[in-house]
């Protein structure tokens, strides 16, 4: 599915969906979601495309870092509980380069977790599975203003 | 001897020569006629007892007796006597009496002389004092002897009056007191004591005989004795009045080499309070192995509730996510594809139930099977279509290479339990590779075998394989889990359908082959 054909989808769909939803229309806004489930990865990563994303995917926290080597993302998503190294190990890394420090995190897990102290590793906890709406509310917030389109002005 | 001529004159018995020779002797001597009257005294005997009968007089009655009857010829000697001379002994200043003896010789008549008594007069008074003293001082060292033994026998009838006291106050707390000499071996003990410890033969008491039941206390302490400590012990013992448990406690006695001379101690029936004790224990001990008990099963099944909830949470996860993004997409081609996506997790997850109910029912023996003509072949090719996905999505290559029709009685849908669990356990163990799986025929049976190029098994883990709650490593993998059922609900399933289930693995990084043997359909065969 190319970007076109995402934004062509969204118009079609529109109705009935809240328009904070679709804060990111007007540029590409890269996201990497992070998911050791397949079907969730799958089904998170269409929703995302879907409202106009652009998805990188990664089934741990070491494919994670490794697609952020090659693309930096505007938004991390990431699960907490996988094999490898796992989401709060992946949230460490990123706050630990300064290159990624700023990428705002969010961490979507069936876990109940207390933030630590002393740093902020997540910028927003997502309860899995997360309705849809929150989900890409939560998106849309963390990415406000991250766009390099002319959605600025 | 009345004669007052106390010296006779020359005309007597005695010849002037003889009386020369007389008065040169040193000793006193006197001569009698046979009439016992004096016929001479020599010189010394004059100067000795005086000039007058005094002490002639004194010892007549002595002399009379001595020459009684004397035959002539014969010899007789005194007894030592000593003679009253008052003068003679203020003018020598003498205070101590002399001793003398008499030494009487009856000279027989010659032919121109009469028969003559000779008396010597031997001072003794030396030998007699000696004798005396020595003899004084052998009556004292008797009388001493016999204070002494008088003494000790004084001191031993105390002693053991103290002893007979001190028993009966242990005996009266109920306390036993023995003692054993190390070096014979000897052995005395209390009558409490006796009973106390079973002693059945006190004759000839010994260490051996004391200690009837072994192992000797006094051996098996014999290290804490020699460095001073006391031991003490508790021994169940065969006595009297039945089994007793008696407290045994001792301690040595050491010379002043500090070798150990005699070791010496108590014993104490207790075995109420033993009795008590043990009964304690027990209830302690049986207490705390229940709790060990269901603290374990409560770990078990902590683990086991949140393998359940992890697992279960999966498929519902996916569920749950598709059918909200039904709610935004509205193309078909969307739509279908998340219709299958909550499909296949909700067979998932309906398998995941129905291994949890089974697990049940097997336990209370209540799993039963509808048996009825099943192609094992067919069915496996289904359950494979189900799985492929998720096979796919971990990049393994799920192959058929050679699925028969075999028809055997079975549980369908138990079979398909079957089929699905070993599947998505070689699937969930796999990494990289691919799973294989074939049904054919042979020697009357059907095969099916489920073959892996996954983490394999470890020998040693090989027969846990199908226990309950025996995955291996469940923790390695964040989605593994697993509920440690499936492979135990296989072996349970296929034992109701008189099949069998084996597994193979050449260890760890091997991959594993599972195989599944069930009896064909008899009316097909």
């Amino acid at each position: 599915m190319t970007n076109k054909q995402v934004t062509e989808d969204m118009t079609q769909s529109r109705a009935g969906i809240p328009t904070v939803l679709y804060g990111c229309e007007r540029s590409m806004t890269r996201v990497l979601l992070v998911d050791d489930e397949p079907d969730l990865l799958e089904a998170w990563s269409f929703a995302l495309e879907y409202a106009g994303y652009e998805v990188e995917r990664a089934r741990d926290g070491r494919e994670a870092i490794e697609a952020m080597q090659r693309t930096v993302p505007d938004l991390l998503i990431t699960d907490l509980m996988m094999p490898g190294m796992d989401g709060e190990a992946l949230c460490r890394t990123v706050r630990g380069r300064p290159e990624w420090a700023a990428i705002p995190i969010v961490l979507h897990t069936s876990a109940h977790v207390a933030r630590p102290t002393g740093i902020v590793l997540w910028n927003a906890l997502l309860r899995k599975p997360a309705s849809m709406a929150q989900f890409l509310k939560t998106v849309a917030e963390l990415t406000q203003g991250s766009g390099q389109g002319a959605d600025r002005s | 001897m009345t004669d007052s001529t106390f010296r006779p004159s020359e005309g007597s018995a005695v010849g002037a020569a003889d009386r020369a020779i007389f008065d040169r002797m040193i000793e006193p001597y006197l001569m009698l006629d046979h009439g016992l009257r004096v016929v001479f005294a020599n010189l010394a005997w004059l100067v000795t007892f005086g000039e007058n009968e005094a002490a002639l007089v004194q010892c007549d009655h002595l002399i009379r007796a001595l020459v009684a009857n004397l035959l002539p010829g014969q010899r007789r000697l005194s007894a030592a006597f000593s003679l009253d001379t008052p003068d003679r002994a203020a003018a020598t200043r003498e205070l101590q009496f002399r001793y003398w003896q008499i030494h009487v010789s009856h000279l027989p008549a010659t032919d121109d002389e009469p028969p003559l008594i000779l008396l010597r007069f031997d001072d003794v008074t030396m030998r007699t004092l000696a004798t005396r003293t020595k003899r004084r001082e052998k009556a004292r060292l008797r009388s001493h002897a016999r204070l002494r033994q008088i003494l000790a026998r004084e001191a031993e009838q105390r002693l053991h009056d103290h002893r007979v006291q001190f028993e009966r106050a242990l005996a009266f707390a109920g306390v036993g007191a023995w003692e054993i000499d190390v070096g014979t071996g000897a052995a005395h003990c209390s009558e409490q004591c006796v009973e106390d410890l079973g002693v059945q033969d006190i004759v000839g008491l010994d260490r051996k005989k004391l200690f009837v039941e072994q192992p000797d206390p006094v051996a098996e302490h014999w290290a804490a004795l020699q460095a001073k400590r006391s031991f003490e012990c508790e021994r169940s013992i065969d006595a009297a009045r039945g089994r007793r448990w008696v407290l045994i406690r001792g301690t040595g006695q050491f010379a002043d080499d500090g070798t150990i001379q005699s070791v010496m101690g108590l014993t104490l029936d207790i075995t109420s309070r033993k009795e008590l004790e043990l009964e304690l224990s027990a209830t302690a001990g049986e207490e705390r192995s229940g709790r060990e008990r269901s603290e374990a099963l409560a770990k078990t099944m902590d683990h086991f509730i949140a393998a359940v909830s992890h697992e279960l949470r999966s498929p519902l996860n996916a569920i749950v996510s598709w059918a909200e993004l039904l709610q935004v997409v509205a193309d078909p081609s969307h739509v279908a594809r998340a219709g299958e996506a909550i499909r296949r997790n909700g067979r998932q997850l309906s398998h995941m139930v129905d291994d949890l109910l089974d697990s049940g029912a097997v336990v209370t023996g209540k799993l039963s099977v509808h048996l009825q003509p099943v192609d094992i072949g067919a069915l496996a090719l289904n359950v494979v279509k189900d799985i492929r996905k998720t096979a796919e999505h971990k990049g393994l290559r799920l192959q058929t290479p050679r699925v028969e029709p075999c028809i055997v009685m079975a549980d369908e849908s138990r079979l398909e339990q079957v089929v699905w669990n070993l599947l998505t356990n070689a699937v969930k163990f796999t990494d990289a590779g691919s799973v294989s799986i074939s049904v054919s025929t042979s020697d009357g049976q059907a095969v099916l075998t489920v073959q892996d190029t996954g983490r394999g098994i470890a020998p040693d883990a090989l027969p846990d394989v199908f226990d309950r709650f025996q995955q291996i490593a469940p923790q390695s993998s964040g989605r593994v889990g697993g509920l440690g059922l499936g492979l135990w609900l296989v072996k349970n399933i296929l034992s109701l359908h008189g099949g069998t289930v084996n597994v193979a693995s050449a260890g760890r990084g091997q991959g594993a082959t599972f195989t599944v043997r069930l009896p064909l359909d008899s009316k097909l065969r």
